[in-house]
């Protein structure tokens, strides 16, 4: 269990990973711009502006998902210490911010023409809006504090209590009146969207997930190669390949 | 062609559909080219370290193997 968690091991199963997750990334992305550009049929009441949901809803998604993420790995270095958990939430902290950031961005694009307006103050835009400081002081702790050990503890407990904003957006267009519609998919209910539309979207889903965690393989790996740069089996990695 | 046209013009919503694809495509793609270049230069900061006699070439071989 242990071999699991040293950068060592997380380095090589990266690079076995990073291939496949790759030619995934692919497939899905081709099929869901494809459905979702192309066969999916316009929206009876939002036209072909819907067809922005396609960038908006995975960002949305993966902006939640990476901040779950990276406050379950930081948890897990608060408690247990282990030098992964805290590589892992360091690398997800930049593509958490670009999510997050295109959510709001995409979503500000589809709200002129469907709102009227760029931007209001609603409980699930300004819930977002929080979850983007959340991520850039994070990211500000880091680079700030000079001690390392210290500033990873320091930005592992804000993630940690950070983590307290995922069900308010989540649920701020149930909690609040809002102006943004409700969840488009649910775990608990049936669809509402017809399949054409659907699976495109899941298919979008699927490859930010996939970029995702192809995203957080590589900045992991460079920061293992900056933290472990003097130890043995990186000098072995390096001598093996020359 | 006029196919070509309505579907660039998304019946009058081509603007913003457009914007948000492109601004999410060069996040996405800029993000990815920093984190490559990030990972090339931490590659090259360890071959630096452990091999001084490695010359640029090499580098990038090695880099291309072990990515």
């Amino acid at each position: 269990m242990m071999r699991w968690t040293t950068p060592k091991f997380f380095y090589a199963f990266s690079q076995h990973g990073l291939p496949w997750l790759t030619g995934a990334l692919w497939i899905l992305l081709g099929y869901g711009l494809c459905g979702g550009l192309i066969l999916s049929p316009p929206d009876y009441q939002q036209g072909e502006g819907f067809r922005i949901i396609y960038v908006h809803v995975p960002s949305a998604f993966l902006s939640l998902f990476a901040y779950v993420v990276m406050a379950i790995a930081s948890a897990i270095y608060l408690v247990w210490r282990i030098k992964i958990a805290n590589i892992v939430a360091s690398a997800i902290a930049p593509i958490g911010t670009l999510f997050t950031g295109l959510a709001l961005l995409t979503g500000a694009i589809w709200g002129k023409p469907m709102w009227g307006t760029w931007w209001v103050w609603d409980a699930r835009l300004t819930s977002e809006l929080i979850l983007l400081l959340l991520y850039f002081a994070y990211l500000l702790l880091k680079s700030s504090i000079p001690e390392k050990e210290k500033a990873s503890k320091i930005a592992s407990m804000l993630a940690v209590v950070g983590v307290l904003n995922i069900p308010i957006i989540h649920y701020s267009v149930e909690w609040w009146y809002t102006l943004h519609q409700g969840a488009t998919l649910s775990k608990f209910s049936k669809p509402s969207m017809h399949p054409d539309m659907l699976w495109p979207l899941l298919a979008m889903i699927g490859a930010f997930l996939v970029y995702f965690w192809i995203a957080v393989l590589i900045r992991s790996r460079t920061l293992i190669l900056e933290s472990e740069q003097g130890t043995q089996w990186i000098k072995n990695l390096f001598e093996q390949h020359k | 062609m006029e196919t070509l046209l309505n579907f660039i013009h998304m019946n009058g919503y081509g603007v913003y559909v457009w914007s948000a694809y492109g601004i999410t495509l060069f996040g996405l793609l800029s993000h990815y080219y920093l984190e490559r270049k990030q990972f090339k230069k931490a590659c090259d900061a360890v071959s630096a370290l452990s091999a001084n006699d490695i010359d640029p070439r090499t580098r990038t071989i090695i880099f291309r193997k072990i990515i």
